[in-house]
C-alpha cells in the first residue's frame, strides 16, 4: 500500500495509533479528574452532614418563589410550611391546632383577638412579635402601598385589617362577621417584618425566613431548595408532640415534574419521598424492595358539569337522568385502579357539613332511559364530552358506561386553557373538570362554582335560594346554623344536579423505607419536623 | 447590527399578538383552580399587571420595558422580576448549548473530512447511516432512549439535573464546569460534565449529522478540483493538501449550516431540558407558555432572536475571514 497516494491521507497506522491516543485520552479523562480532588481545590458544595441527614423529596412542579404570599401553588406552599410557621396549622387528620398563636377568642362577631407565643425567634434571631403577624396580614390583604398585590388576598376573605393589642396580642378585624377566619390562617405563613424591611420582596422571595423547623440555605431555581434544621425552634403546635427541633439534619426538594422521573428517582434512590405517584403506577411503588405507598383521601373533587342554560340539560329531567346514566364503579376500579372514592356532592366527607344522607353515585339505566323519554328525547341524547388532554381516558370510560342508558357522548380533548376559556363563556354543554378545596370548608367550593355570580360557575346554574343559603353561611358566626345551610345547599345541588359523577383521588405518596414518621396528607403538605431516617 | 432594532421589533411584535390570541388568562393561572376566587380579586390583578388596558398600550409598556432592559414583573413567578427568572437559567442553557456545539463539532468535522476522503468507503457508508439516524431521531425520543440505556440500565450518567448536590462549586459564572475549574475542583468539573453528556449528545445529534453530511460533501467537490490535482503534482503533502488547501474552501459552506443548526440547537433546548428536567430558559419557555407568562415568553424569545442574528453575524465574520473575495468588493469576481 502506498502511504502517500491521493485520497489516503492517513496511513492505517497513522489511524490506528490515533485512535489509540484518543482512547487512551477517554479512559484516563475521568480517572484524572478523580485525582484531581487532591488539588485542594475550594468546596462549594453543601456540608457533607447536611447531604448525609437530609431527607430528599421529589415534587411534582417547580417551584416559582419563595414568598409565603406571592403564590396560589400548593407546591410552593408545601415547602415554605417547613420555613415559615402560621397562627394556626392542622395534623394529618386535618383538625385546626394552635401554633404561633396560643389561643383566640372572637369578640363581637367581626374582631377576633389572639394570643401568641412569647419564646419564638426567627431565624435570624430576632424574637416573634404581634408586629409579624400584622405585616404578614396587611401585606395579604393589599393595606402596605408599594407592595405587588397578594393573590392570597382571597383567602382571608373580608379581613380589613389588624390591631395590635400588645406585643404578644393581635386583633383581627372583619368587615363584617367572617365565621371561617381560624381555619384560613392556616395557609397564611408568617413573615419577619424587620427582616422583609430589611431586603425587600424580590430578595425575600428567593431567601425567605420565618419561625419553623428549617432554615433556608439555598435555592437553585428549577434544581433543587435546602432546608436545614433550626436549631432553635420552639418545637411548633403544642398539640402535636414532640415539641422539639427537627429530627432531619435537613429537607432537599428537588422539582421533577415527570412522574416516571420522580419515580426512577426513587427505585435509585436519589430521593426518599415522591408526590403525586400517578394511580397507575401505584402497584409498581408498592412492589419496590425500598420504598413503600402512603396514601391520604384526596380534597380535590372531580366532576360532570352540566350546562343549565342550554339545550338538553336546561331540562331537570335530562340532568338527573345523566346522574344515573353514568355507572361509577367500573370507573373507579379500572381507570384510577381503586384510588379513588365516588362522591354523593361536590363535597369530600372529609369537608364541614358533609351530607351523609345523600346517596352515593350508582347507575340506574331504566330510571335514566325513564327520565330522557319525559324529557323529550325517546331516542336517548348525543351529545360532546369536552375535557382536558389529561383527563380523556377518564373521560371515554364515563362516556362508556353512559351509552346503556341512551346517551352516546363523543369525547373532545382541549388544551387546559382552551377549555377554561370555553367554560367560562358557558360555551360547553357537558365536560369534566375538578375544582380544590383542601380548606374543607363548604365556603371555600360551593359559592365559587355554585352562586349565580361565581367565578367558576360554569353551568350557567341560576338558583337564588342557593345563592341566599350560601351568603347566609358565609356570614353565620353559629356553627349549627351554617352546617344546617350548607346540608340544605347540598340537597338543594343534588336535586338540581348542576353536576354528575363526583370523586376524589387519593393523594398517593412514595416513599423510601429509610423514612420514618412520613404520614401523607389530604391537603398535599410535607410538614418534615417529625419525619426522622432510620440508619 | 443596526438590522437588529428592526428584527427584534418584529419578532417580539409576532410574540406579542401570538400570546394574547392564544386563550390563556395569567390571572387565571395566578389563581390556580382551588378555594375561594372573586371578581374583585381578578380585577384587582389584572389592573395591576396592566392587563386591562388595550392591546396597544400593553405592547407599548412591554417595549418601554424590553428597552431598559428589564422586562417587568414575571406573571406566573409573582413578585419577581423577568430579568433575574431569566438570569438565573441562562447560564445553565448556555453551557448546555455550548457543550452540544463542541461536540457537535468536535464528530462532525473530522468524520465528514475522513468519510470525504473515500467516498462509498466503509467509513463513509457507516458516518452516512449515522447522519441519518441522527436527522431524523426526534430529539425528546433520542433523550429517552439515551436516559434508559446510560441513566437506569447501565447506571453510567445521571438522568436529571445539573450537578450532584455536595459537589456544587461556589458559583461566579454560573457554568458549573467553568465554575469547577476556576475552583480547581476535579471531582465538581467531572460531575458536572457527566450532567451534561445525555443531554448534550441528545441535542449534539442532528447538528453532528447535518454538519457531517455537509463537510463531507464540500469536501468532495473541493478534493475534486484542479488546484488539489496541482497541489498534489507540486508533491505537497498529503496532510497539507488536505488539511490546508481542501479545508480551508470546503469549510466556506459549512460555516452557513453551523451556524443555522446552532440556532437550531438553541430552539431545541425546549425539548430536551423538558426531557431531562435541566433548568435553563428553554424548559422555563415552556412553563411560561402553560402559564400564559407574557413577558417571559418574550423576554426568552427575544433572547432567542438575538443570538439567532448573533450567530448569523458572527457566521458571516468568518466567512470574510475565510474567503478573500468576500472581504473587498474589488477583489471579488
Amino acid at each position: 500500500m502506498n502511504p502517500t497516494r491521493p485520497g489516503s491521507w492517513l496511513t492505517r497506522r497513522e489511524f490506528l495509533a490515533g485512535c489509540a491516543r484518543v482512547t487512551a485520552v477517554g479512559a484516563l479523562a475521568p480517572s484524572l479528574l478523580h485525582a484531581t480532588s487532591g488539588w485542594g481545590g475550594r468546596r462549594g458544595g453543601l456540608p457533607a452532614e447536611l447531604l448525609r441527614s437530609s431527607v430528599y423529596v421529589a415534587l411534582d412542579a417547580d417551584v416559582e418563589t419563595l414568598d409565603p404570599a406571592m403564590h396560589r401553588s400548593r407546591t410552593v406552599e408545601a415547602v415554605v410550611r417547613n420555613v415559615c410557621d402560621g397562627l394556626l396549622t392542622r395534623d394529618a387528620e386535618m383538625r385546626y391546632l394552635p401554633q404561633l398563636a396560643t389561643s383566640w377568642r372572637v369578640e363581637g362577631e367581626t374582631r377576633w383577638v389572639f394570643e401568641l407565643r412569647r419564646d419564638v425567634k426567627f431565624h435570624t434571631g430576632e424574637p416573634f412579635t404581634a408586629q409579624d403577624v400584622k405585616f404578614t396580614i396587611d401585606r395579604v390583604i393589599g393595606a402596605i402601598p408599594g407592595l405587588p398585590p397578594s393573590p392570597r388576598k382571597d383567602l382571608l376573605g373580608p379581613v380589613s385589617g389588624v390591631e395590635i393589642i400588645d406585643e404578644h396580642t393581635v386583633a383581627i378585624v372583619t368587615d363584617g362577621p367572617y365565621p371561617i377566619l381560624h381555619k384560613k390562617l392556616v395557609f397564611q405563613e408568617i413573615c419577619p417584618k424587620a427582616y422583609f424591611e430589611r431586603v425587600g420582596p424580590q430578595e425575600f422571595a428567593k431567601h425567605p425566613v420565618g419561625t419553623g423547623p428549617f432554615r433556608f440555605v439555598e435555592w437553585r431555581p428549577g434544581e433543587r431548595i435546602v432546608l436545614e434544621g433550626f436549631d432553635d425552634y420552639y418545637g411548633g403546635s403544642p398539640d402535636i408532640p414532640p415539641l422539639a427541633p427537627a429530627k432531619l439534619g435537613g429537607v432537599i426538594f428537588r422539582p421533577l415534574q415527570e412522574a416516571a422521573t420522580r419515580l426512577a428517582s426513587l427505585e435509585a434512590g436519589e430521593v426518599q419521598v415522591v408526590v403525586n405517584v400517578p394511580a397507575d403506577q401505584a402497584a409498581r411503588v408498592e412492589e419496590l424492595p425500598n420504598a413503600h405507598l402512603s396514601t391520604a383521601p384526596g380534597t380535590r373533587t372531580h366532576f360532570v358539569g352540566l350546562n343549565c342554560a342550554r339545550k338538553p340539560f336546561s331540562d331537570p329531567r335530562v340532568r338527573q337522568a345523566m346522574r344515573r346514566a353514568i355507572a361509577p364503579d367500573p370507573i373507579i376500579e379500572k381507570f384510577l385502579v381503586g384510588r379513588a372514592q365516588p362522591l354523593p356532592g361536590i363535597l369530600v366527607p372529609m369537608a364541614f357539613a358533609f351530607d351523609e344522607s345523600l346517596p352515593p353515585p350508582a347507575q340506574d339505566v331504566p330510571r335514566a332511559r325513564r327520565l330522557l323519554r319525559e324529557a323529550g328525547c325517546p331516542d336517548g341524547l348525543e351529545v360532546t364530552f369536552d375535557c382536558e388532554a389529561t383527563d380523556k381516558p377518564i373521560a371515554e370510560a364515563i362516556a362508556g358506561t353512559m351509552k346503556a342508558a341512551g346517551v352516546r357522548a363523543e369525547v373532545r380533548v382541549w388544551k387546559k386553557d382552551n377549555l377554561l376559556n370555553q367554560l367560562r363563556r358557558g360555551a360547553r354543554d357537558l365536560f369534566l373538570t375538578s375544582w380544590g378545596n383542601s380548606s374543607l370548608d363548604p365556603s371555600g367550593i360551593l359559592p365559587v362554582l355554585f352562586c349565580s355570580d361565581g367565578y367558576s360557575n360554569y353551568f350557567g346554574y341560576r338558583n337564588p335560594q342557593v345563592d341566599r343559603l350560601l351568603e347566609e353561611a358565609d356570614r353565620s358566626m353559629d356553627v349549627a346554623a351554617r352546617r344546617g345551610k350548607y346540608v340544605q345547599v347540598q340537597r338543594l345541588l343534588h336535586a338540581d344536579a348542576p353536576t354528575c359523577f363526583h370523586f376524589a383521588a387519593q393523594e398517593l405518596y412514595g416513599v423510601a423505607d429509610t423514612v420514618a414518621d412520613f404520614h401523607a396528607r389530604p391537603d398535599g403538605m410535607l410538614p418534615m419536623h417529625d419525619v426522622s431516617l432510620r440508619s | 447590527m443596526l438590522q437588529l432594532i428592526p428584527v427584534l421589533a418584529g419578532v417580539s411584535f409576532v410574540v406579542f399578538l401570538t400570546m394574547h390570541l392564544t386563550p390563556g388568562d395569567p390571572v387565571e393561572h395566578m389563581l390556580g383552580q382551588a378555594g375561594r376566587v372573586t371578581q374583585e380579586q381578578i380585577a384587582e390583578l389584572r389592573a395591576h399587571y396592566g392587563l386591562d388596558q388595550p392591546l396597544i398600550v400593553q405592547y407599548g409598556v412591554f417595549l418601554e420595558h424590553a428597552a431598559r432592559g428589564d422586562f417587568g414583573p414575571s406573571y406566573s413567578h409573582l413578585g419577581r422580576p423577568v430579568r433575574e427568572v431569566v438570569a438565573e437559567r441562562l447560564p445553565a442553557t448556555f453551557e448546555l448549548a455550548l457543550f452540544a456545539f463542541v461536540l457537535a463539532l468536535a464528530l462532525a468535522l473530522p468524520m465528514g473530512i475522513i468519510a470525504s476522503l473515500r467516498p462509498q468507503g466503509a467509513f463513509d457508508r457507516t458516518a452516512t447511516v449515522g447522519a441519518l439516524l441522527g436527522i431524523s431521531m426526534p430529539g425528546f425520543w433520542l433523550g429517552i432512549v439515551l436516559m434508559i440505556i446510560f441513566g437506569l440500565r447501565l447506571h453510567w450518567l445521571p438522568i436529571s439535573g445539573r450537578i450532584d448536590l455536595g459537589l456544587a462549586p461556589p458559583p461566579s459564572t454560573g457554568l458549573n464546569t467553568l465554575d469547577a475549574l476556576l475552583a480547581a475542583n476535579g471531582p465538581a468539573l467531572w460531575s458536572a460534565l457527566k450532567h451534561l453528556i445525555l443531554p448534550g449528545a441528545a441535542m449534539a445529534a442532528p447538528m453532528a449529522a447535518m454538519v457531517m453530511r455537509m463537510m463531507r460533501s464540500s469536501m468532495i467537490g473541493v478534493l475534486g478540483q484542479d488546484y488539489i490535482q496541482f497541489a498534489r503534482a507540486k508533491g505537497l503533502p498529503e496532510r497539507t493538501v488536505v488539511g490546508k488547501h481542501a479545508l480551508r474552501n470546503a469549510l466556506i459552506p459549512t460555516v452557513n449550516i453551523v451556524a443555522l443548526q446552532t440556532g437550531l440547537l438553541l430552539s431545541g433546548n425546549m425539548i430536551i431540558e423538558t426531557v431531562f428536567q435541566y433548568p435553563g430558559i428553554g424548559k422555563l419557555a415552556v412553563d411560561a407558555i402553560a402559564a400564559a407568562d407574557y413577558p417571559l415568553v418574550q423576554a426568552v424569545v427575544l433572547i432567542y432572536a438575538l443570538s439567532y442574528v448573533m450567530l448569523n453575524l458572527a457566521a458571516d465574520i468568518l466567512h470574510a475571514a475565510l474567503d478573500p473575495r468576500i472581504r473587498s468588493p474589488r477583489s471579488a469576481g
